[in-house]
């Protein structure tokens, strides 16, 4: 063994083709920039550790909890749509000090929004994980903006005429997460079987929440 | 800091083509809107995106517009409408 | 003129692949890395500075790398810009590993 971190090794090795993995040069990029940065001591390697560990945590499953808290507890509800990411703070327990602004969009039986960024692909990350491959894709963001309802029809969401489709373009500072309209046939339920109704794509507005 | 425009006036995102980073959709660009939201002052992306400290801050809009008044051949009923959020100083005032 | 990385509203007739997932070990190396650097404790780079990285790389990659391909050559570009480390170093660093791993594979 050399002296180098081999640790990643079965990770690194090989690229997946055609998978949306990254060709070798790319790979090996990075390989070369972490080492260089943690041999001047820019960073340390357990921070990278570290942080590949928070990086797992960030799930859907945590914007599900803030969804399904705003359905049922009107107090919590007010403070989402007043200060987003001071509700999220306090329901989830997590520190967002480093986190752009978050803002909550109800979806209503008359409007639907559906969020995008078409510039880069910004997206809610801390309370959401990473963002679905299609939501940074070329195509979504060229397309979604000037027809909303095809795209929506590729993810078989099909909404009336008389529904306000609103597409929301996350141009700057704010990540928005789309509040679902609840579902017919959820009444009484508890919020964790609340929470296994909504899905990710319902809080980017591509879909609805599920039925019970 | 207090923002120009208040909630429910028209405004127009401008026309210019910058050369630099900026914020602004290019789709964007001249269109009529209406503001629905003020965010506050922002630090400036324009000059952060250089490494600049982002002075000075910038105030920042909800916008709405009409799908029909960014395409002609908006294919979807009239009602359908899209926001994003623009700085002051790539609006004009309204009609 | 639109800028390349300016989408919506482009004209684009492919439909969406709801398949495909690019969040594999190498993106999340990459979005680990980015986050520790952007860090108010560290500041290497704003996002903002991330962004305009990216969107300064040829049209041609802009086009075809995967997302967090574009991040890492951004990353690339910003580290070499403010200093920290010289694009000599890093194409160094870069040969080294693939002979090393020419030489796990065939040792």
């Amino acid at each position: 063994m050399s002296g180098h971190d081999h640790s990643h090794e079965s990770e690194n090795l090989p690229p997946l083709e055609g998978a949306g993995g990254p060709a070798l040069e790319n790979l090996v990029l990075e390989e070369a920039i972490r080492e260089l940065l943690i041999e001047k001591e820019v960073i340390e390697a357990r921070e990278v550790e570290r942080l590949l560990e928070v990086l797992q945590t960030r799930r859907p499953a945590l914007g599900a909890r803030l969804v399904t808290r705003i359905w049922t507890d009107p107090d919590f509800r007010k403070l989402a749509l007043e200060n987003g990411k001071a509700a999220a703070e306090l329901e989830l327990g997590i520190n967002l000090v480093e986190a752009p602004e978050i803002i909550f969009l109800e979806n209503t039986p008359k409007r639907h929004h559906l969020v995008v960024c078409t510039l880069c692909s910004c997206y809610p990350t801390y309370i959401m994980g990473p963002s679905p491959t299609w939501y940074r894709s070329k195509a979504f963001r060229a397309r979604v903006v000037k027809e909303p309802r095809a795209v929506l029809a590729e993810f078989n969401t099909d909404l009336p005429e008389d529904v306000e489709i609103r597409v929301v373009d996350s141009t700057a500072e704010v990540r928005y997460l789309v509040v679902p309209v609840r579902p017919g046939g959820s009444e009484g339920m508890n919020r964790e079987a609340l929470a296994r109704l909504v899905n990710r794509d319902s809080m980017i507005g591509a879909a609805l929440a599920d039925s019970p | 800091m207090e923002g120009r425009y208040q909630v429910g006036e028209r405004v127009v995102v401008r026309s210019d083509t910058p050369k630099g980073y900026c914020r602004t959709p290019f789709y964007l660009r001249g269109r009529p809107g209406v503001v629905t939201g003020q965010l506050g002052p922002f630090l400036d992306p324009e000059k952060m995106g250089y490494g600049l400290p982002g002075l000075p801050k910038r105030f920042l809009y909800t916008v709405r517009f009409g799908q029909s008044g960014l395409w002609s051949d908006y294919d979807g009923p009239a009602g359908d409408t899209l926001i994003a959020d623009i700085f002051e100083h790539w609006l004009d005032p309204g009609e | 003129m639109r800028s390349t990385h300016d989408l919506g509203g482009a004209p684009w007739d492919e439909m969406l692949d709801l398949e495909v997932n690019d969040v594999t070990p190498f993106a999340r190396r990459v979005t680990a890395l980015v986050e520790i650097l952007r860090h108010p404790s560290k500041q290497v780079f704003v996002t903002d500075e991330l962004r305009r990285a990216i969107e300064s790389l040829p049209k041609n990659d802009y086009l075809t790398l995967t997302y967090y391909e574009k991040w890492i050559r951004a990353v690339k570009a910003l580290v070499v810009e403010k200093g920290v480390l010289s694009q000599e170093e890093i194409d160094a660093r870069v040969e080294e590993i693939l002979r090393r791993r020419e030489a796990d594979k065939t040792g």
